[in-house]
């Protein structure tokens, strides 16, 4: 029970501070119609609280819960970097954080992890707060004016020079690219093709591997057309 | 007025808020009711409201990547 309520205590944090963050958005930003779309997803979150307060309430009433905690892990990594290293994983974004978990977690080496267009900081304290050592992964983005910023978004030769000059191991490291759905806000799928297809060469040539994250339902095209060019493609 | 670095910026952290802390908690969450002892009819509700903040959630994370696309694009 007590976990149930401390995983009940976060989710009404995060849903009220959503709710201040995006009321700082919207403060800040002069779009009218930004405005508006951000303002819509500001008052989903005021419903949540009030859905997160009903289970609270819930489980506060309720007597005597046991939980039998089985972690499963969702995707097996085993055989990376020694039978295969370029690898796709497709993933609904539901399953996308603890995918990430599970990667980080089994294969325990040193890693670059590219977050393209989210905030490194989010993904490292949810890895922290899985108890998951992140002591040999150095992160990047690609967001204009972030501190780990390596290049812009829209310049992929930017972005393989930037990697490369954060490969600096002794021994066998990867890539972890998060995600390369996001790619395509920027990128045609052909320059997307060509940017996989170099990076996985590249790192073959290293000895070390590649992570290809893509989001699920979010464009299958890409999915189909990255999986050719990895030697794996898992599908979660 | 606000640039669209600094737009896009920020809305990269509201895409980060729900695609990792948010959804991740909630699918714990969603693993713990489920792997409970609770009875039958709250583990019905509890499965409705998460069930529905997740859907949002998902919801959150398209409309703020469509943004994204949006300004990058505008």
């Amino acid at each position: 029970m007590d976990k149930i309520l401390e995983k009940l205590n976060t989710q009404l944090k995060l849903e009220k501070d959503s709710i201040e963050l995006y009321d700082s958005f919207i403060q800040k930003i002069d779009k009218e119609e930004i405005k508006n779309r951000i303002s819509a997803i500001r008052n989903d979150e005021i419903k949540h609280v009030e859905l997160v307060e009903e289970m609270i309430k819930l489980i506060e009433s309720a007597k005597n819960i046991i939980v039998n905690e089985k972690k499963e892990e969702q995707i097996s990594i085993q055989g990376f970097l020694e039978d295969f290293s370029s690898t796709a994983v497709i993933v609904p974004l539901e399953k996308y954080p603890q995918t990430i978990a599970d990667i980080i977690s089994q294969l325990q080496m040193p890693c670059i992890y590219l977050s393209f267009n989210k905030m490194a900081n989010y993904t490292k304290k949810m890895l922290e707060s899985k108890k998951i050592d992140i002591s040999k992964v150095k992160f990047a983005t690609c967001i204009n004016g972030s501190d780990d910023s390596i290049s812009e978004p829209g310049n992929l030769t930017g972005l393989s020079i930037g990697l490369e000059r954060m490969m600096k191991f002794d021994g066998k490291f990867y890539l972890f690219i998060d995600s390369l759905s996001a790619f395509t806000t920027y990128h045609s799928i052909e320059d997307i093709q060509k940017f996989v297809s170099f990076t996985n060469s590249k790192m073959q040539g290293k000895n070390a591997g590649v992570i290809w994250m893509i989001i699920k339902d979010e464009n299958e095209s890409i999915a189909s057309k990255i999986g050719q060019l990895c030697d794996k493609t898992i599908k979660i | 007025m606000m640039d669209k670095d600094n737009l896009i910026r920020m809305l990269n952290e509201g895409l980060s808020v729900e695609e990792i802390p948010t959804i991740s908690n909630l699918e714990e969450l969603k693993e713990l009711i489920e792997s409970s002892n609770i009875d039958a009819e709250i583990k019905k509700r509890f499965h409705k409201n998460i069930e529905q903040l997740i859907k949002d959630t998902i919801w959150h994370s398209k409309a703020f990547s469509n943004m994204i696309r949006d300004v990058q694009n505008g």
